[in-house]
Protein backbone atom coordinates (compact mmCIF):
# COMPACT_ATOMS: atom_id res chain seq x y z
CA UNK A 1 0.00 0.00 0.00
CA UNK A 2 1.68 3.55 -0.83
CA UNK A 3 1.24 5.96 1.59
CA UNK A 4 2.56 9.44 1.84
CA UNK A 5 4.98 7.92 4.29
CA UNK A 6 6.57 5.48 1.52
CA UNK A 7 6.25 8.17 -0.97
CA UNK A 8 8.43 10.87 1.26
CA UNK A 9 11.37 8.40 1.02
CA UNK A 10 11.02 7.87 -2.49
CA UNK A 11 11.34 11.38 -2.66
CA UNK A 12 14.22 11.43 -0.74
CA UNK A 13 15.55 8.32 -2.83
CA UNK A 14 15.23 10.71 -6.04
CA UNK A 15 16.98 13.36 -4.12
CA UNK A 16 19.96 11.07 -3.10
CA UNK A 17 20.08 10.08 -6.68
CA UNK A 18 18.96 6.52 -6.15
CA UNK A 19 15.67 6.47 -7.48
CA UNK A 20 14.59 3.15 -9.33
CA UNK A 21 12.29 2.73 -11.82
CA UNK A 22 10.46 0.53 -9.65
CA UNK A 23 10.36 3.33 -6.40
CA UNK A 24 9.48 5.60 -9.97
CA UNK A 25 6.17 3.54 -11.01
CA UNK A 26 5.16 3.43 -7.48
CA UNK A 27 5.83 7.38 -6.81
CA UNK A 28 3.87 7.88 -10.11
CA UNK A 29 0.90 5.63 -9.12
CA UNK A 30 0.52 7.70 -5.59
CA UNK A 31 1.57 11.26 -6.56
CA UNK A 32 -1.81 10.46 -9.25
CA UNK A 33 -4.24 11.12 -6.67
CA UNK A 34 -2.14 12.64 -4.05
CA UNK A 35 -1.81 16.42 -4.52
CA UNK A 36 0.75 16.93 -1.43
CA UNK A 37 2.94 14.63 -2.39
CA UNK A 38 2.77 15.33 -5.97
CA UNK A 39 3.58 19.30 -5.19
CA UNK A 40 6.76 18.17 -3.13
CA UNK A 41 8.25 15.93 -5.60
CA UNK A 42 7.62 18.46 -8.40
CA UNK A 43 9.49 21.20 -6.30
CA UNK A 44 12.34 18.37 -5.88
CA UNK A 45 12.21 18.18 -9.77
CA UNK A 46 12.61 21.74 -10.40
CA UNK A 47 15.43 21.96 -8.00
CA UNK A 48 17.62 19.58 -10.14
CA UNK A 49 17.02 21.01 -13.20
CA UNK A 50 17.14 24.53 -12.24
CA UNK A 51 20.44 23.31 -10.56
CA UNK A 52 21.79 21.88 -13.73
CA UNK A 53 20.75 24.45 -15.97
CA UNK A 54 21.94 27.26 -13.98
CA UNK A 55 25.98 25.75 -14.90
CA UNK A 56 24.87 24.16 -17.67
CA UNK A 57 27.31 25.52 -20.37
CA UNK A 58 25.22 25.87 -23.51
CA UNK A 59 28.36 27.24 -26.00
CA UNK A 60 30.81 24.68 -25.83
CA UNK A 61 33.84 25.33 -23.80
CA UNK A 62 35.39 23.31 -26.81
CA UNK A 63 38.08 25.98 -27.08
CA UNK A 64 39.66 25.88 -23.27
CA UNK A 65 39.25 22.12 -22.82
CA UNK A 66 41.43 22.12 -26.32
CA UNK A 67 44.05 24.32 -24.43
CA UNK A 68 43.98 21.95 -22.00
CA UNK A 69 44.98 19.42 -24.24
CA UNK A 70 47.28 21.10 -26.22
CA UNK A 71 49.07 21.75 -22.44
CA UNK A 72 48.98 18.46 -22.02
CA UNK A 73 50.50 17.09 -25.60
CA UNK A 74 53.40 19.42 -24.55
CA UNK A 75 53.76 18.47 -21.63
CA UNK A 76 53.60 14.46 -23.03
CA UNK A 77 56.25 15.43 -25.79
CA UNK A 78 58.80 17.07 -23.19
CA UNK A 79 58.46 13.97 -20.99
CA UNK B 1 24.61 -8.31 -32.48
CA UNK B 2 27.45 -5.48 -34.05
CA UNK B 3 30.29 -6.82 -33.22
CA UNK B 4 31.95 -3.41 -34.02
CA UNK B 5 30.23 -2.55 -30.95
CA UNK B 6 32.70 -1.15 -28.47
CA UNK B 7 32.21 -0.77 -25.16
CA UNK B 8 33.38 2.57 -23.20
CA UNK B 9 36.20 2.40 -20.97
CA UNK B 10 35.96 2.89 -17.50
CA UNK B 11 37.82 5.57 -15.82
CA UNK B 12 40.39 3.63 -14.20
CA UNK B 13 40.66 2.29 -17.92
CA UNK B 14 41.21 5.65 -19.20
CA UNK B 15 43.76 6.25 -16.34
CA UNK B 16 45.71 2.75 -17.17
CA UNK B 17 46.22 3.93 -20.52
CA UNK B 18 46.84 7.33 -20.00
CA UNK B 19 49.42 6.54 -17.91
CA UNK B 20 50.57 4.18 -19.95
CA UNK B 21 51.19 6.78 -22.95
CA UNK B 22 47.69 7.83 -24.37
CA UNK B 23 47.97 10.79 -23.13
CA UNK B 24 44.98 12.33 -25.65
CA UNK B 25 42.21 9.64 -23.75
CA UNK B 26 42.36 12.17 -20.86
CA UNK B 27 40.56 14.81 -23.11
CA UNK B 28 37.86 11.77 -22.45
CA UNK B 29 38.41 12.77 -18.59
CA UNK B 30 38.56 16.82 -19.40
CA UNK B 31 35.12 16.14 -21.31
CA UNK B 32 33.11 14.61 -18.63
CA UNK B 33 33.83 16.43 -15.53
CA UNK B 34 34.43 20.11 -16.85
CA UNK B 35 30.90 21.13 -15.99
CA UNK B 36 31.20 19.86 -12.34
CA UNK B 37 34.74 21.37 -12.00
CA UNK B 38 33.73 24.83 -13.23
CA UNK B 39 30.75 25.17 -10.99
CA UNK B 40 32.57 24.11 -8.30
CA UNK B 41 35.32 26.80 -9.27
CA UNK B 42 32.38 29.44 -9.88
CA UNK B 43 31.06 29.21 -6.50
CA UNK B 44 34.23 29.71 -4.80
CA UNK B 45 35.21 32.63 -7.46
CA UNK B 46 32.28 34.02 -9.27
CA UNK B 47 34.67 35.31 -12.55
CA UNK B 48 34.25 32.90 -14.90
CA UNK B 49 36.65 33.55 -16.91
CA UNK B 50 38.52 32.81 -13.83
CA UNK B 51 37.08 29.84 -12.90
CA UNK B 52 37.73 28.89 -16.16
CA UNK B 53 41.51 29.30 -15.73
CA UNK B 54 40.98 27.61 -12.42
CA UNK B 55 39.73 24.89 -14.16
CA UNK B 56 42.08 24.33 -16.87
CA UNK B 57 45.13 24.43 -14.99
CA UNK B 58 43.63 21.95 -12.47
CA UNK B 59 43.03 19.23 -15.11
CA UNK B 60 46.55 19.86 -16.32
CA UNK B 61 48.12 19.50 -12.20
CA UNK B 62 45.63 16.36 -12.56
CA UNK B 63 46.81 15.20 -15.75
CA UNK B 64 50.80 15.91 -14.11
CA UNK B 65 50.14 14.36 -11.34
CA UNK B 66 47.78 11.61 -12.69
CA UNK B 67 50.24 8.58 -10.68
CA UNK B 68 50.12 9.60 -7.31
CA UNK B 69 46.16 8.41 -7.71
CA UNK B 70 45.74 5.43 -5.90
CA UNK B 71 42.21 4.51 -6.14
CA UNK B 72 41.86 4.81 -9.96
CA UNK B 73 38.16 4.84 -9.28
CA UNK B 74 38.64 7.97 -7.65
CA UNK B 75 39.50 10.02 -10.20
CA UNK B 76 36.43 12.57 -9.39
CA UNK B 77 36.88 13.33 -5.66
CA UNK B 78 40.40 13.53 -6.15
CA UNK B 79 40.01 16.36 -9.14
CA UNK B 80 37.47 18.14 -7.03
CA UNK B 81 40.24 18.27 -4.14
CA UNK B 82 42.34 20.02 -6.82
CA UNK B 83 40.14 22.35 -8.17
CA UNK B 84 39.52 23.50 -4.93
CA UNK B 85 43.07 23.93 -3.47
CA UNK B 86 43.56 26.14 -6.76
CA UNK B 87 40.55 28.55 -5.96
CA UNK B 88 41.96 28.66 -2.60
CA UNK B 89 45.66 29.53 -4.47
CA UNK B 90 43.46 32.16 -6.56
CA UNK B 91 42.53 33.69 -3.52
CA UNK B 92 45.48 33.48 -1.45
CA UNK B 93 47.46 35.30 -4.84
CA UNK B 94 44.57 37.80 -4.88
CA UNK B 95 45.17 39.12 -1.28
CA UNK B 96 49.26 39.42 -1.48
CA UNK B 97 48.54 41.07 -4.55
CA UNK B 98 46.23 43.23 -3.00
CA UNK B 99 48.34 43.93 -0.26
CA UNK B 100 51.09 44.51 -2.07
CA UNK B 101 49.59 47.42 -3.80
CA UNK B 102 47.83 48.46 -0.98
CA UNK B 103 44.33 48.22 -2.28
CA UNK B 104 41.61 47.74 -0.22
CA UNK B 105 41.37 44.01 -0.55
CA UNK B 106 37.62 44.15 0.56
CA UNK B 107 37.03 45.70 -2.97
CA UNK B 108 38.75 42.36 -4.31
CA UNK B 109 36.06 40.10 -3.90
CA UNK B 110 35.18 38.87 -7.11
CA UNK B 111 31.88 37.17 -5.95
CA UNK B 112 29.82 39.58 -7.95
CA UNK B 113 30.40 38.76 -11.51
CA UNK B 114 27.54 36.63 -12.62
CA UNK B 115 27.91 33.78 -14.77
CA UNK B 116 27.59 34.25 -18.86
CA UNK B 117 23.67 34.07 -18.26
CA UNK B 118 22.80 33.75 -22.03
CA UNK B 119 24.37 30.06 -22.09
CA UNK B 120 20.91 29.40 -19.86
CA UNK B 121 18.20 29.82 -22.44
CA UNK B 122 15.81 28.53 -19.72
CA UNK B 123 16.63 30.75 -17.04
CA UNK B 124 17.03 34.70 -16.90
CA UNK B 125 20.26 36.34 -15.77
CA UNK B 126 18.96 37.24 -13.09
CA UNK B 127 17.27 33.78 -11.96
CA UNK B 128 21.00 32.57 -12.43
CA UNK B 129 22.26 34.97 -10.45
CA UNK B 130 19.77 34.30 -7.65
CA UNK B 131 20.26 30.52 -7.93
CA UNK B 132 24.06 30.85 -7.57
CA UNK B 133 23.92 33.11 -4.90
CA UNK B 134 21.61 30.96 -2.51
CA UNK B 135 24.46 27.90 -3.93
CA UNK B 136 27.13 30.21 -2.13
CA UNK B 137 25.42 31.25 0.63
CA UNK B 138 25.37 27.56 1.65
CA UNK B 139 28.08 26.30 3.92
CA UNK B 140 31.38 24.93 1.87
CA UNK B 141 30.68 21.34 2.64
CA UNK B 142 26.85 21.58 1.77
CA UNK B 143 28.05 23.41 -1.36
CA UNK B 144 30.01 20.50 -2.38
CA UNK B 145 27.66 17.88 -1.89
CA UNK B 146 24.79 19.62 -3.90
CA UNK B 147 27.19 20.37 -6.60
CA UNK B 148 28.25 17.10 -7.03
CA UNK B 149 24.74 15.74 -6.69
CA UNK B 150 22.88 18.11 -9.30
CA UNK B 151 25.62 19.30 -11.63
CA UNK B 152 28.01 16.19 -11.51
CA UNK B 153 24.54 13.78 -11.18
CA UNK B 154 26.45 11.31 -8.98
CA UNK B 155 24.16 9.69 -6.38
CA UNK B 156 24.76 10.02 -2.74
CA UNK B 157 26.72 6.46 -2.84
CA UNK B 158 29.17 7.82 -5.26
CA UNK B 159 29.69 11.37 -3.64
CA UNK B 160 30.60 9.21 -0.47
CA UNK B 161 33.21 6.90 -2.55
CA UNK B 162 34.71 9.56 -4.72
CA UNK B 163 35.12 11.79 -1.68
CA UNK B 164 36.04 9.67 0.82
CA UNK B 165 33.30 10.29 3.43
CA UNK B 166 31.02 8.24 5.28
CA UNK B 167 27.62 7.57 3.33
CA UNK B 168 25.43 8.58 6.26
CA UNK B 169 27.04 12.07 6.61
CA UNK B 170 26.64 12.43 3.11
CA UNK B 171 23.56 11.99 3.08
CA UNK B 172 22.50 14.05 5.89
CA UNK B 173 24.50 16.86 4.19
CA UNK B 174 22.25 16.56 1.05
CA UNK B 175 18.96 16.80 2.62
CA UNK B 176 19.58 19.74 4.59
CA UNK B 177 21.49 21.33 1.51
CA UNK B 178 18.52 20.61 -0.41
CA UNK B 179 16.08 21.48 2.41
CA UNK B 180 17.58 25.16 2.67
CA UNK B 181 18.22 25.25 -1.07
CA UNK B 182 14.56 24.55 -1.60
CA UNK B 183 13.09 27.14 0.57
CA UNK B 184 15.64 29.75 -0.84
CA UNK B 185 15.22 28.86 -4.36
CA UNK B 186 11.33 28.87 -3.61
CA UNK B 187 10.72 32.12 -5.87
CA UNK B 188 12.81 31.29 -8.73
CA UNK B 189 10.66 27.25 -8.52
CA UNK B 190 7.19 29.49 -8.41
CA UNK B 191 8.79 31.27 -11.64
CA UNK B 192 9.72 28.48 -13.13
CA UNK B 193 6.30 26.22 -12.63
CA UNK B 194 4.24 28.81 -13.40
Amino acid sequence: MNTCKTCQKLIEHYIEGCLSSADRDQLNEHIKDCPACRDEFARAQSVAVILKESYSIEQSPQSAMDAVMASIAQIHEHN
Amino acid sequence: MDKTETIPLTEPQIIEKVLGGQFQLFGLLVNQHWNLAMALALVRCSDPATAEDIVQESFIKAYCHLSRLRDRSCFLGWLTKIVIQECHSYHRQQMRRAVATSLDVQSLDPRQIVFAAESNPGLTSKQVEFIHSAIRGLPDSFRDVIIMRFIGGLSVKDIALQSGKRYGMVRVRLHRAYKLLRDKLAPVIQEVQS
